[in-house]
């Protein structure tokens, strides 16, 4: 999906354009500040945000713009050279500081701790080598990431209708699986 | 990038590539996918061979598989103006070469938990001083009134010794 962000004149920025900076800022901010703020979420370090995105911008601008340089139109989206650089950021920035941990004194004193509790969220733990990786994937995107049927098939460059019985396969051969180990 | 010790370099020579390596697997460290492959499979140019690399990278890595479906479905964030002020004004003018850093926005919990603290010491130590000197002028002035009593007894005076 080519984005307005696409259509940026990168050499603009080399050449000390004076308002190009701003106008790449503008385009870009918004898909960086989103991919940065979707990837810290889960670990609970939404708030480091702003710090991640300014590390990124700083990282663009220095040394007269070097990472920017080997960018050729030619070869790939701008906004794709951009996503990967921001990926990166927040991976790296959660490697090193890891995920913040909820204190016991926030939890509810009244939990009932002879009930089991339900694994609503986190990893799925699915058997090795039962699934292909792509239904593997797909109920990764759905459950763990809880993704609609027509953003995974949007993820995956596929029809919405293979998502759906990619997944209905899935769990049907999931719930095969559970069946025989229940009863033996 | 964070830079990783068990990460061999370009002229690290091969064997000790290979044991690096070994050793970064046993240690449950993901490898880094190569960010070319990644932007292509972004692009949606990547060959169907090497795209399955890439989910199966997506699968073994949540935290890159939120980020690329992030970028793949376009999503934006609005971002406030006062961040988006920052980051304008990080190239003035916009000319390249004069970065200006803003260290005071970075990490600006930790200075204002910093701040917090040297403000607290610093409401301590200043009646603590005040009481200090208070007490150490008293002490001194007993010193002086006990050596002049001591002064003034009988012996001393006229020149005794």
């Amino acid at each position: 999906m080519e984005t307005p962000l696409d259509s940026f004149d990168v050499t603009r920025l080399l050449e000390g354009d004076g308002m190009a900076w701003r106008e790449f800022v503008r385009e870009s901010a918004p898909l960086l500040r989103s991919i940065v703020r979707r990837t810290l979420t889960p670990s609970g370090r939404a708030a480091d945000t702003p710090d991640v995105l300014q590390k990124i911008y700083i990282r663009f601008c220095a040394n007269d713009f070097n990472v920017l340089r080997p960018f050729d139109p030619h070869k790939g989206r701008l906004s794709s050279w951009l996503a990967v650089i921001a990926a990166r950021a927040a991976i790296d920035h959660l490697r090193a500081h890891g995920a913040v941990l909820t204190s016991l004194e926030t939890q509810p004193e009244t939990a009932d701790v002879s009930q089991p509790e339900r694994a609503d969220t986190g990893p799925l733990a699915l058997p090795p080598d039962l699934l292909s990786p792509q239904q593997e994937l797909i109920l990764r995107l759905c459950y763990e990431d809880d993704l609609d049927v027509a953003d995974i098939a949007q993820v995956l460059r596929t029809q919405p209708q293979t998502i759906r019985s990619q997944r209905h396969k899935a769990l049907e051969r999931l719930r095969a699986y559970l069946a025989k180990r229940t009863f033996f | 990038m964070t830079t990783d010790p068990m990460k061999p370099s370009d002229d690290t020579p091969a064997a000790l590539r290979a044991l690096l390596e070994a050793l970064r697997r046993q240690r449950g460290v993901r490898p880094d996918p190569d960010p070319d492959v990644v932007r292509r499979w972004l692009d949606g140019s990547l060959p169907v061979e090497q795209a399955a690399d890439v989910d199966q990278l997506l699968i073994n890595d949540p935290e890159l598989r939120r980020a690329l479906t992030s970028a793949r479905l376009g999503l934006t964030d609005p971002v406030p103006a006062a961040e988006l002020a920052r980051l304008e004004a990080l190239v003035p003018g916009g000319s390249p070469g004069t970065v200006v850093a803003f260290p005071f926005t970075v990490r600006t919990r930790e200075r204002r938990r910093l701040a917090m603290a040297a403000a607290i010491a610093a409401l301590l130590l200043a009646p603590a001083w005040t009481l200090g000197s208070k007490l150490a002028r008293t002490h001194v002035a007993a010193e002086k009134r006990e050596l002049r009593q001591l002064l003034n007894q009988d012996p001393f005076r006229g020149g005794g010794f």
